[in-house]
């Protein structure tokens, strides 16, 4: 038996999905954190199969994910559909239920966030609700997991009767028949609940006054993510990195060698054993709390609700360079990992904006970068706490810049697609939920230090141990070095041409995490690490080399999903290419920058300041030019520009009021 | 009248809706259709886009998109 979970975006299916098949899908505040159908088994009994679609606000879908849903369940066939209703939302919700209960299949109601509607200070009346629709209707709390059961049953006893009551709307069109349905549940809606007023509501007004401010919204924001990566890079996670780095290394890594000579392994294998295995998976793993300090960060802005609003503060500028406001969205889940974030490029409207959306998203730090600048900048930076938050903020800017650049190389005209996001009431994330995010999140992250480091580590290792005749050898004669050397080349314009460095970057194609691992393996640990990096690198090249990891073709696994929400091998190849130049023309603008600036600090200061007086009377000239094509502008004009101090029906009105 | 001569804070009723296709659909899906009442709760901190809060929930829609909603 199969049981479909429908309904509105944001109200709640991947929580109820997650309570009943003890499964651990992401759940989210904003609307589209699932974009895929999943699919799962009842805990209870193992013969239902349960369905979690994306949520939609029909079935005439606009984006993706929508199609995904609607496509299930008009040709998937289920046996029934427990349509999921945000109790607090009542009035919409329904009408989809309407247009659910035209299919044929049977639907149980499932009212939602019943504990939200009590702070909004309303009840609803069950028995109403089920008379006027015609369909069993239960509440339930998905995120306190509470009523499940009884819903099951429920679901279980309507799929088995399989006869339910069609509504019908009336219309010609969809648009008559929705305009039926909203009319419909309009006459009822008084019949289900009794309004009065909310505190929940109050509380949203009162943050979204503070954080959506003209003022303060993009300071608000600026430091949220400051804060973000100077809490988990530099404070909580440096201290305990160390702790963990003398775990690792001088206890586990030591006694590990020891053990394995003193039972009498040949020196090769405790070699393998502690300075390849333990040193290349130890640097990745020192940096475990530092990574479970960012997802904190990201799993509350994800659940609490402020993700809406990021998108709706970007939307503006994200306009103006080819993208969507939601594009910002995908840009807050890739601080964590690329891939997730890939897909949730689905819910952007407009078959361009997503690609460009896809193509600029691994700009965003992952996480898995994050030990990459923690390395870096501990070794060469050790007192500037800003080096690791200006890695987000150069991700922004390329973002800014790439955006700028794609939609100046798109020939087509952009399709119009309309931008309609809802805003989510603020909830502060039920903790168990909020854990088993995070470690969702760090399991992944330890499952492939475990899968794509310890095969790496070991193949560096052998690779570093021997020459290609496999005889021992020192490092420096040894096939990775010949192998980096070959083609450090390419890198020496921006300032890491040794083959370390080139070796890393290699190493980080198939996971970020292996660039640290490479360096720990090739260079050893702790201080002698410290020492290592500073005589490999200038402080320009290391900022370059920061720069390049973060903005270089990301991994394998990123690389898939780019290929898979671009829809083809062409688009992915592009994406990479494009990725790649990007980070190396960006790495030899801060190497090249960099270099002149510690030889020559009035040349370079001198430049920068004709750059700046050339730029501000650039800027100067434009909007004086601008202001005198457009004229002075009424306050809530729209898009009418050409009338002083007047609003005008549209364009064309505005230019005869002109000329007469 | 456009909705994009309100002002916050401004109430009104649907009367119209001037656009086709996926732009009319998402509208009309998210319950403004002729006679819905909606209130403008504001403007993003840029100008667009603006926030407006229709059945009790609160939607952010670009100017160009509102710009077609015609309210009396």
């Amino acid at each position: 038996m199969r049981i479909a979970l429908a309904g509105n975006p944001n109200s709640g299916k991947t929580t109820l999905f997650n309570g009943l098949t003890k499964l651990k899908q992401k759940i989210g505040n904003w609307p589209g954190v699932t974009v895929e159908k999943k699919e799962g088994r009842y805990f209870a009994d193992k013969s239902v199969e349960l369905i979690d679609l994306p949520g939609i606000y029909s079935l005439n879908p606009v984006s993706d994910d929508e199609r995904a849903a609607r496509n299930y369940l008009l040709n998937g066939k289920p046996d029934a559909i427990i349509n999921v209703l945000d109790s607090a939302n009542l009035e919409r919700g329904l009408v989809l239920s309407l247009q659910l209960l035209g299919t044929g299949i049977p639907v149980i109601l499932a009212l939602n966030m019943e504990d939200e509607l009590n702070a909004h200070g309303l009840t609803l009346d069950t028995a109403a609700i089920e008379r006027e629709m015609r369909a069993p209707v239960i509440f339930i709390s998905a995120k306190r997991r509470r009523n499940l059961k009884p819903l099951m049953d429920k679901a279980v006893k309507a799929a088995k009767s399989g006869k339910p009551e069609i509504f019908v709307a009336e219309g010609e069109t969809d648009e008559e028949k929705t305009e039926f349905r909203y009319n419909y549940i309009a006459s009822k809606i008084d019949l289900f609940r009794v309004k009065s007023t909310s505190r929940i509501k109050k509380i949203t007004s009162a943050i979204d006054k503070i954080v959506l401010n003209r003022w303060l919204a993009f300071p608000i924001f600026a430091a949220v993510i400051f804060v973000m990566y100077f809490v988990s890079v530099q404070t909580v996670g440096r201290l305990s990195t160390r702790a963990l780095e003398r775990l690792f290394f001088d206890l586990i890594g030591a006694n590990v060698r020891a053990g394995l000579t003193n039972a009498g392994a040949a020196a090769w294998v405790s070699s393998l054993a502690a300075d390849g295995i333990i040193r290349g998976v130890g640097m990745v793993l020192a940096f475990i709390p530092q990574i479970v300090v960012l997802f904190i960060f990201i799993t509350f802005l994800e659940s609490c609700g402020y993700m809406a609003r990021v998108a709706v503060i970007m939307d503006r500028l994200f306009k103006k360079l080819g993208l969507s406001g939601k594009s910002f969205i995908p840009m807050i889940i890739g601080c964590g990992c690329t891939v997730p974030a890939i897909m949730s490029a689905k819910t952007v409207e407009g078959s361009a904006e997503k690609r460009a959306t896809v193509m600029l998203t691994p700009f965003i730090p992952c996480s898995a970068k994050l030990p990459v600048f923690a390395m870096m900048a501990g070794a060469l930076f050790p007192n500037n706490v800003f080096v690791a938050p200006s890695m987000y903020f150069l991700g922004i800017a390329m973002v800014i810049i790439g955006g700028l650049l794609l939609k100046t190389l798109r020939r087509r005209k952009r399709e119009d697609n309309p931008f309609v996001l809802e805003l989510p009431h603020y909830r502060l994330p039920k903790f168990r939920n909020t854990l088993s995010e995070i470690w969702e999140k760090v399991r992944g992250f330890l499952i492939r230090a475990g899968v794509i480091i310890v095969p790496a580590a070991i193949i560096l290792w052998v690779l570093q141990s021997f020459n290609f005749g496999f005889q021992p050898v020192d490092i420096e004669n040894s096939m990775l070095a010949a192998i980096g050397g070959g083609i450090s080349w390419i890198f020496a314009p921006l300032g890491f041409g040794n083959w370390q460095s080139a070796i890393a970057v290699i190493s980080g194609f198939f996971a970020k995490e292996t660039v640290v691992a490479t360096f720990g393996i090739i260079l050893g640990e702790g201080e002698s690490l410290g020492s290592a990096l500073n005589g490999l690198f200038t402080p320009q090249a290391a900022y370059a080399f920061m720069a390049f990891i973060l903005l270089s073709a990301p991994c394998v696994a990123a690389i898939a999903a780019t290929k898979k929400e671009m829809g083809g091998v062409k688009w992915m190849f592009l994406a990479i290419g494009f990725q790649t130049a990007a980070a190396y023309v960006v790495a030899l603008v801060i190497n090249q920058a960099g270099n002149l600036w510690a030889y020559d600090r009035t040349l370079c200061i001198s430049i920068l300041a004709g750059f700046a007086v050339t730029g501000i009377f650039a800027l100067c000239i434009y909007y004086a030019v601008k202001k005198r094509k457009s004229g002075g502008r009424a306050a809530g004009c729209g898009d009418c520009k050409g009338c002083k101090d007047k609003c005008c029906k549209d364009k064309n009105s505005c230019q005869t009021e002109k000329k007469q | 009248m456009p909705l994009t001569q309100m002002k916050k804070g401004a109430e009104a009723v649907v009367a119209d809706l001037t656009c086709q296709g996926t732009c009319r659909q998402r509208l009309i899906d998210l319950g403004i259709i002729r006679g819905a009442k909606l209130t403008i709760r504001g403007y993003a901190p840029l100008g667009d886009p603006m926030i407006i809060e229709i059945n009790d929930c609160e939607i952010a829609i670009r100017k160009k998109d509102a710009q077609s909603v015609l309210i009396m």
